[in-house]
């Protein structure tokens, strides 16, 4: 393994050198000294996605060209510790989208497939008080990590939505939001899986009375792989955050939910909650959770929960019962199951795409 | 309307009814009455088509209709309704979105006209209020939250929604108060017609003062032991069951 890190350090150097000059900047190094950091395949928070493919798709895809001032944004901006990975990404950066939204503005950047190949960084600024909408659609190309970075101002609202179409790719999504003092982050997530998806989703609440709403529908079938992996940090008093992911596994898919609730120290009066209902609908299927709550502080109320069931038989014969066919009445119930996970400003477009995939596996 | 001929059934491997005939005209309610375990609940999802119960002999049909060919979604489009004893909750799904999947799926078999949306939603409101259902029920899970008297009401609101042929109520009176019991009541008596037959399932006779039978049956031990007019509720209410099943 240390031989395989250091030369792909190796590698990454060299092609920094291409287009930084003979000897890579200061954020550069600080990135390729990460690279011995990098998860082991089979640690606690990869034990269900290979890391070293996502690894060996971030290398093999095309060189990046990111300035050392955009490796050093970067690193700064998410949280290097938890995610070794950034380091891998940052230097391979195509792309860096730099984005202010103000009152009412609404941003739908480029699909990610639209992007194609290689690694990009889109960082979305809400300013004091201002409500906006970003909308993020698209599937996901090869080799591709997309890494998100929001970072909401005092009193900002922000209602992202993200929704990631099904295709033969390896990817790995990166959400770091930020909330400020007083600011809602809202979000509606949408996965359809892929043959290697990995997405994280990490939000800090780093000011007073900051809120953090996320709902979520994870969907994998085929022979896909979805590693979903959500981290709520409470790093200020008065916080509050609520999760609810509804997964549905079928045929090979093999799908994965890590929430963890992180409360430290500074996060005195939190109220934190977490739940992760799962359907579990072909014998071939695999539905792993892990609902987790690491606290640092006694004044907190916190609630998490998973459960994996299958469809209720008493529920589809009392439909059948009113005249409802069999197929209709199992797409009917697991529309109903996902229910509340689709809504926020792209709701339509989530609504069509869950229900195509659910007529697909009902039929 | 209904014709049961010697019917035999079994849960699992548990033979149930056992040589049970039957018959129920258009026009009429027929109540059937017994002990618990008697197989009355039995024969309600025999005849809905339940999966788990299975017919090992006789006939059951409605009109020309051989049911037991059925799958349950057909026997509802045959008109066969089944008001359940315990109305299963389904979050997520509104009530609304699934009465309209209900008479969209049987219009649709039977090549009716779709019910255009704002006539169903007047019809569905005015359903609701008739019998007392705040018509935001209408928008909730289907029975999600509902008290026993609410599930029951739905059940009669759906009957009435769908205007089948053959209604067949288990237990519907169980868990009512009086009030609640009255309102279910006048909603079925409002579903008595000349083309209509009712199949009242019920332990007791209470049910049967407010829903005038035209014939009571007394189930016990898988079939019918004792049919009559009305009179043999009141005689059983008075007597209980003993004198008929320990001969």
């Amino acid at each position: 393994m240390v031989n395989g890190q250091l030369s792909a350090a190796e590698r990454h150097s060299a092609r920094l050198t291409e287009f930084q000059g003979s000897t890579p900047g200061t954020a550069a190094r600080e990135a390729l000294g990460m690279l011995s950091h990098l998860p082991q395949p089979g640690s606690e928070s990869w034990k269900y996605s290979p890391v070293n493919r996502l690894y060996e798709a971030l290398e093999n895809g095309p060189s990046g060209s990111a300035s050392d001032t955009d490796i050093a944004a970067l690193l700064a901006q998410a949280d290097t510790t938890r995610f070794p990975l950034i380091a891998a990404a940052a230097l391979e950066l195509a792309s860096v989208t730099r984005v202010q939204l103000g009152n009412g503005d609404r941003l739908e950047p480029e699909s990610f497939a639209a992007q194609e190949q290689g690694c990009h960084w889109l960082h979305v600024e809400v300013a004091e008080g201002a409500t906006a909408q970003l909308i993020q659609r698209g599937g996901t190309a090869k080799g591709l990590a997309a890494i998100t970075t929001i970072e909401l101002k005092a009193g900002a609202t922000l209602n992202h939505s993200v929704s990631g179409a099904s295709n033969s790719g390896t990817a790995w999504h990166l959400h770091s939001i930020d909330a400020g003092e007083h600011s809602h982050y809202h979000r509606h997530q949408l996965s359809l899986g892929g043959q290697l998806e990995r997405n994280d989703v990490h939000v800090r609440l780093v000011g007073r009375d900051a809120q953090a709403t996320l709902t979520g529908t994870l969907l994998c079938g085929d022979k896909d792989r979805s590693d979903n992996q959500i981290v709520l940090e409470h790093q200020a008093p008065n916080c509050r955050s609520t999760a609810r992911y509804h997964g549905l596994a079928n045929q090979q898919g093999k799908l994965t939910f890590g929430g963890r609730i992180h409360i430290l120290p500074e996060g005195a009066g939190t109220d934190a909650r977490l739940h992760n209902p799962n359907l579990l609908l072909a014998d071939t299927a695999e539905i792993n959770t892990k609902p987790e709550l690491e606290i640092y502080n006694d004044d907190v109320a916190c609630a998490h929960g998973a459960t994996v069931g299958q469809l209720n038989d008493d529920a589809v014969f009392y439909l059948r019962s009113r005249g409802i066919p069999l197929t209709a009445a199992r797409a009917l119930l697991l529309r109903g199951f996902v229910g509340d996970g689709l809504g926020g400003p792209d709701q339509d477009y989530m609504t069509t795409l869950t229900n195509a995939r659910l007529t697909q596996w009902t039929l | 309307m209904l014709e049961i001929s010697n019917l035999s059934a079994s849960v699992g491997s548990k033979a149930i009814i056992d040589g049970l005939t039957l018959s129920v005209p258009a026009g009429e309610v027929h109540a059937i009455m017994g002990p618990n375990g008697s197989g009355k609940s039995t024969l309600a999802n025999v005849l809905s088509g339940r999966p788990g119960y299975t017919v090992t002999g006789g006939s059951l049909k409605l009109g020309e209709t051989d049911l037991n060919e059925l799958e349950p979604e057909e026997r509802a489009i045959a008109g066969l309704f089944l008001a359940f004893q315990y109305p299963t909750e389904i979050p997520g799904v509104s009530n609304m979105e699934f009465l309209k999947a209900a008479i969209d799926a049987q219009r649709a078999a039977r090549d009716e006209e779709p019910l255009d949306a704002s006539s169903f939603i007047r019809q569905a409101r005015a359903t609701a209020k008739e019998l007392d259902l705040d018509p935001n029920f209408l928008k909730r899970g289907v029975n999600e939250g509902f008290s026993g008297g609410e599930k029951k009401r739905n059940e009669i609101l759906q009957l009435l929604m769908l205007q089948p042929k053959l209604a067949i109520l288990d237990e519907t009176d169980s868990g009512l108060d009086i009030d609640a019991l009255q309102v279910v009541a006048e909603g079925v008596n409002r579903f008595r017609a000349p083309d209509h037959a009712i199949l009242l399932v019920t332990h007791y006779q209470r049910l049967l003062d407010y829903i005038k039978p035209d014939r009571v049956h007394v189930l016990a031990g898988g079939k019918i032991i004792k049919s009559g007019g009305p009179e043999l509720a009141l005689e059983l209410e008075e007597r209980g069951y003993g004198w008929l099943t320990d001969n």
